[in-house]
């Protein structure tokens, strides 16, 4: 049997709409963000704050991998958050041991409410993270041991509350969570998830254990967002229920998809770029998220793929424009 | 190959309902170790439905699905027929379609995978060296399919043919003891029904799998041993190929009473 056409087969074609667009979109971004980010100490608490989103969107890419949706992962943060509070203020645990702990606990939560779930596929799981996101952090703020709807208060604070060595710390653990979520990605078992999501009864076919895989990243995605979470409970010195709550699930939806749901680093330059944007355009008041809501429709609109696929696109122009000087 | 001609696959009663739908009724088969073994029949005689059952995706209404003799693999589900050593191709064919031709049949030698999720996590030898295993039997079905000049190609961008070959190709990869293949040369030109044909023929003689093959295409009957006729989910004929070629009853259902050739 002979090939043909083995080159047409390899080439596609890519849209070029968004470069015309690149450069006002760059100049918009640096008059309305630069002139708030001069000489302000509130930018290290920003960082602090978008590193631990920037962990937690990343984790929302593992469970991507098998082709879900999670509208939990701000509540896993909650629970390494509320898990490291309590440890650190009840049980006088150290602030390392609190966060590792933290975290294994929010991955066990994940895992145990996700077994009667994972038998549901794209739309109908995503739903029912939904409910868990919302019914969990509920019964945090319902019990007095969890301090109720005002929280836990008077957490001693990481490094003593230093915020330089704090974002230190944060970009430290942003570096490793996402160096290990990458080799997670990379090898046997991210090819796997792959798999799944491309079609599953395939992967059945070939003997994968379909709800295994999709346990395991739930989680190992749980686990990094516990990470996240609890450091950042441990930075901010409280923890408040309704701070985990559906907006915080939305914005890590957005840092995910605007960054680029089919890279691996399309959550972290997603949430450094719209996490930017919405804190360095607070002079808008209200109207702030209005401006990520804009970021978001654009990047919808222009470049599908995301901000990440901004390389890959240039890519494909410059091949295209070769092919068609050659033809 | 020597074979003792034992028993592998074999269905006792095998019955099926979807609501008040009989899809597959009492069905007894079986398929020796070592054949070719055609499984024919009109549009909707329920085909693809035995294929379902036997590989769990769904659940028989009654009766017994025996693998190797002895195995009960009634209840089995999908991952777990797979490990057994059943592979099989789905009719609508679907595939890894972001992957490329490679990286399909590199994904189907997972099914082995003998290091443990920590070892594949932390890179260790053991893991290293799974993957060099894989890698080089990736590269033989590569080449006893013919297909590595291709390789790099993104299955969803591969001709219809091409897409069929690969989902042996991916079946292969799982080396089962029983491969079962759903139409697999539906959509091919004359040249590559010939040619996947042949690499059928090989698979069998020289590799020694067992092959349950549904086609709709009689050349298939040019490689078979014995063939199972089923119409409306029941048996209406069981024998060697030459002899469905000369069966009446066949030829009314099947054929509509055109002599076949
Ligand atoms: N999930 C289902 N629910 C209801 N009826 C079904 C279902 N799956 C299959 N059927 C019915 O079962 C019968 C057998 O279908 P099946 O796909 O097994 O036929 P087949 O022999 O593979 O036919 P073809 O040659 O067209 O592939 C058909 O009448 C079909 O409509
Ligand atoms: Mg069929």
């Amino acid at each position: 049997m002979k090939y043909k056409g083995v080159k047409e087969m390899m080439t596609q074609k890519k849209s070029n709409r968004f470069l015309k667009l690149l450069p006002y979109l760059i100049a918009l971004a640096v008059v309305i963000i630069v002139p708030n980010m001069i000489g302000k100490m509130f930018w290290f608490t920003v960082f602090i704050t978008i590193l631990a989103k920037m962990i937690a969107a990343s984790g929302l890419r593992i469970v991507s991998l098998a082709g879900d949706m999670s509208f939990a992962m701000g509540c896993f943060m909650g629970l390494g958050a509320y898990g490291a509070a309590i440890m650190v203020t009840k049980w006088q645990f150290p602030a390392w041991a609190a966060i590792i702990l933290a975290a294994v606990f929010a991955a066990i939560i994940a895992v145990l409410t996700g077994i009667p779930f994972a038998r549901l596929r794209s739309i109908y799981y995503c739903m029912t993270t939904m409910f868990l996101g919302v019914f969990l952090i509920y019964v945090f703020q319902s019990f007095s041991w969890s301090g109720g709807n005002t929280g836990i208060k008077q957490i001693p604070k990481l490094f003593g509350g230093d915020v330089r060595t704090n974002l230190w710390f944060f970009i430290a653990l942003a570096v490793v969570c996402i160096a290990l979520m990458y080799r997670f990605e990379h090898c046997r078992i991210g090819n796997t998830l792959k798999a799944i999501s491309q079609s599953h009864e395939v992967a059945a076919s070939m003997g994968v254990n379909e709800r295994f895989y999709r346990l395991l990243a739930i989680g190992v995605a749980a686990f990094f967002c516990g990470i996240a979470g609890a450091s950042f409970a441990l930075f901010n010195g409280s923890v408040v229920g309704s701070t985990y709550g559906m907006t915080l699930d939305l914005w890590i939806i957005m840092f995910f998809m605007v960054g680029g749901k089919d890279d691996f680093f399309g959550p972290i330059v997603g949430s450094l770029i719209l996490g930017v944007v919405n804190e360095g355009s607070r002079s808008l008041g209200s109207y702030a998220p209005y401006l990520a809501c804009v970021v978001l429709l654009l990047v919808a609109y222009l470049l599908p793929g995301g901000l990440a696929s901004i390389p890959r696109t240039i890519k494909g122009l410059i091949d295209n424009a070769k092919s068609k000087k050659e033809a | 190959m020597e074979f003792q001609h034992k028993t592998l696959l074999k269905t006792e009663g095998l019955t099926k309902r979807f609501g008040g739908l009989v899809v597959m009724d009492k069905l007894d088969m079986s398929v020796k170790e070592g054949e070719i073994h055609g499984l024919l029949g009109p549009n909707g005689a329920g085909k693809s439905t035995f294929f379902n059952l036997v590989t769990g995706v769904l659940k028989p209404t009654s009766g017994k699905i025996i693998y190797d003799d002895v195995m009960d693999i009634t209840n089995a589900k999908p991952h777990q027929v797979a490990r057994m050593g059943i592979g099989r191709t789905f009719q609508l064919n679907p595939l890894f379609g972001d992957f490329t031709v490679e990286e399909n049949i590199m994904a189907a030698q997972y099914l082995h995978p003998h290091s443990t999720i920590p070892q594949v996590f932390l890179n260790t030898k053991k893991y290293r060296d799974n993957e060099k295993e894989a890698a080089k039997a990736t590269k033989d079905i590569l080449e006893f399919l013919n297909m590595t000049s291709i390789k790099d190609v993104k299955a969803k961008a591969l001709p219809h043919g091409y897409q069929k070959l690969l989902g042996v190709a991916r079946a292969l990869a799982v080396k089962p003891k029983l491969l079962m293949l759903d139409e697999p040369l539906g959509g091919m030109n004359p040249e590559e029904i010939h040619f996947t044909l042949k690499a059928i023929d090989k698979m069998n003689k020289e590799i020694g799998i067992s092959i349950l093959i549904v086609e709709h295409n009689m050349q298939v009957l040019d490689i078979c041993d014995n063939v199972t006729v089923i119409a409306f989910g029941k048996k209406i004929f069981d024998g060697t190929s030459d002899e469905v070629r000369d069966d009446a009853e066949v030829n009314r259902v099947y054929f509509g009473g055109v002599e076949y050739e």
